[in-house]
């Protein structure tokens, strides 16, 4: 038999194979190391707590990014101004992610710019860019439409273009949640 | 004159467009100079942003194993070359796979990493004399497990050239590296790369059944005379083991051991006959191609005993 079909390790498993891409996301997300960490701590505890929920023939990334976004959207909601938690400090995204600003000054540039974008607009762009998923696959993480993953993508995208070096990049404040509710909970 | 919008710009950019609607922008940016500068800014854009997300994946990888903290040896650098940007990180990946693998497969895969444990800048435990107490064919066999279809469902443009990859190949393994073309047991060629284990260099040639998990040759230098094929089986996979031409193989999957065992002769009788892949024969699956098909909607079900011979995909899948 396959083992790790069968197991409850095999989510464990997968999960520790995932974690650098889902650290990653989380810290898209969350815009500085210390609540990524927090984040991915408790979509993991989760995760681990409700294998059972995955259904198989699922894409395992797609089911653990869509978790953990959704944690990131829950814990957004139980702060008391959840719309100003995505406006981080940009010093601090920079900080998060301070093994990739030691690359070249293009990669820090455009690392500053994502730290100023909506953290719904840096995971669209993430899940386009950076993880190479399909519109209906990110849009089905992030609970919308493909449409909207598309237009967040796009808004990403003209935020980067012209950009020209470093200094352009450099971190500042961070731009507030877009939304609490993705579209397709929205009321008409 | 056809207005584009952004967004749709963007989605021919991201090469996500159906391939008429592709051709229909591409017409009017014949005629349209503004848009087809907005796309080129757009492609640069996009370029920039993976670099980032790839730095940034980097990043983290070199956080929680420590990779990045050592220095690079020159074959690394030079296998990072031949796998730049998607490759760069399929390799990392399959080397911290080994290295959890590694840490782990000690334990009977008992002692996995807790994820919910992660602490900041924490390290996966890696165990440096579990993984010497065993052979490779063991941490290989474990590193297999941790593949599933979405491993290879991202096709890489480096290797486009199949004959590059497999010059690169043979020049860190130090052996003409065959990429036999099992296309006839219904197994697409997805992707070549180099697992390091304990400084030696192990090819994973991977390739994805219509359905079902990888299957996936792994060839190492061993200097020696030839050996016949001998089946294994280990964490629900199945193994087959033979030296030819001073390499060794180990092919893995999730199958039965008479299918491996078929298998295992039809590769071997493709790597003797030279009959290895090549630019005109394949090519890998786009991105869009592979996601299309990523999906497993079934539970591996067992394609039966026996692998047909003809030219029809055949599925691969668990045991019985």
């Amino acid at each position: 038999m396959v083992q790790r079909e069968k197991a409850g390790d095999s989510t464990r498993l997968k999960l520790v194979s995932l974690l650098p891409r889902l650290r990653r996301f989380a810290g898209i997300l969350a815009g500085d190391r210390a609540a990524c960490d927090s984040l991915l701590r408790t979509a993991c505890q989760a995760m681990l707590a409700d294998s059972h929920r995955f259904q198989r023939g699922t894409p395992f990334d797609r089911w653990a990014f869509a978790e953990l976004y959704a944690h990131w959207l829950e814990a957004l909601r139980d702060h008391d101004d959840p719309i100003a938690q995505g406006r981080g400090d940009g010093t601090l995204f920079l900080a998060a992610f301070s093994g990739a600003a030691k690359s070249d000054g293009e990669i820090v540039a455009t690392v500053g710019l994502l730290a100023k974008l909506p953290p719904q607009q840096r995971s669209a762009a993430l899940l386009v860019y950076g993880e190479g998923f399909s519109y209906e696959d990110a849009a089905l993480i992030l609970d919308t439409t493909p449409q909207t993953v598309i237009e967040r993508a796009a808004r990403a995208l003209s935020a980067h273009i012209g950009l020209t070096g470093p200094s352009e990049g450099a971190a500042g404040q961070g731009a507030p949640v877009a939304s609490l509710y993705p579209n397709q909970r929205q009321a008409s | 004159m056809t207005e584009l919008s952004d967004e749709l710009l963007v989605a021919y950019v991201d090469g996500q467009l159906a391939r008429d609607q592709s051709k229909a922008v591409e017409r009017v940016l014949e005629q349209d100079e503004v848009a087809a500068q907005r796309v080129e800014a757009m492609r640069a854009a996009h370029t920039r942003l993976e670099a980032a997300f790839d730095a940034m994946l980097a990043d983290e990888l070199a956080a929680m194993t420590g990779i990045a903290d050592d220095p690079v040896p020159e074959r690394r650098q030079s296998a990072f070359g031949l796998l730049r940007r998607g490759g760069a990180i399929a390799f990392i990946g399959g080397a911290v796979c080994l290295l959890m693998a590694g840490a782990v497969g000690g334990y009977a895969l008992r002692a996995i990493p807790d994820p919910s444990g992660l602490t900041p800048q924490a390290r996966v435990p890696v165990v440096t004399g579990a993984s010497t107490a065993r052979d490779w064919q063991d941490d290989v066999i474990i590193t297999h497990t941790l593949f599933g279809r979405d491993t290879f469902s991202v096709g890489l443009e480096s290797q486009a050239n199949i004959d590059l990859v497999r010059f690169h190949l043979g020049n860190l393994v130090g052996a003409e590296i065959q990429i036999p073309d099992l296309g006839t047991r219904g197994l697409t060629f997805k992707r070549a790369q180099v697992l390091e284990r304990q400084g030696e260099v192990i090819v994973q040639i991977a390739y994805l059944p219509l359905k079902g998990e990888p299957v996936a040759l792994y060839t190492r230098w061993d200097e020696g005379a030839d050996t016949p094929i001998a089946l294994s089986r280990s964490d629900g996979m199945a193994a087959a083991q033979w030296r030819q031409e001073n390499l060794t193989t180990l092919l893995v999957g999730d199958m039965p051991d008479a299918a491996m065992e078929k298998l295992a002769g039809y590769a071997r009788e493709q790597i003797a006959a030279n009959n290895s892949l090549s630019s005109e024969l394949e090519t890998p699956l786009s991105a869009a191609e592979a996601r299309a098909t990523a999906v497993d909607p079934m539970p591996a079900e067992i394609a039966g005993e026996t692998v047909p011979d003809t030219d029809q995909p055949a599925t691969l899948a668990g045991d019985q």
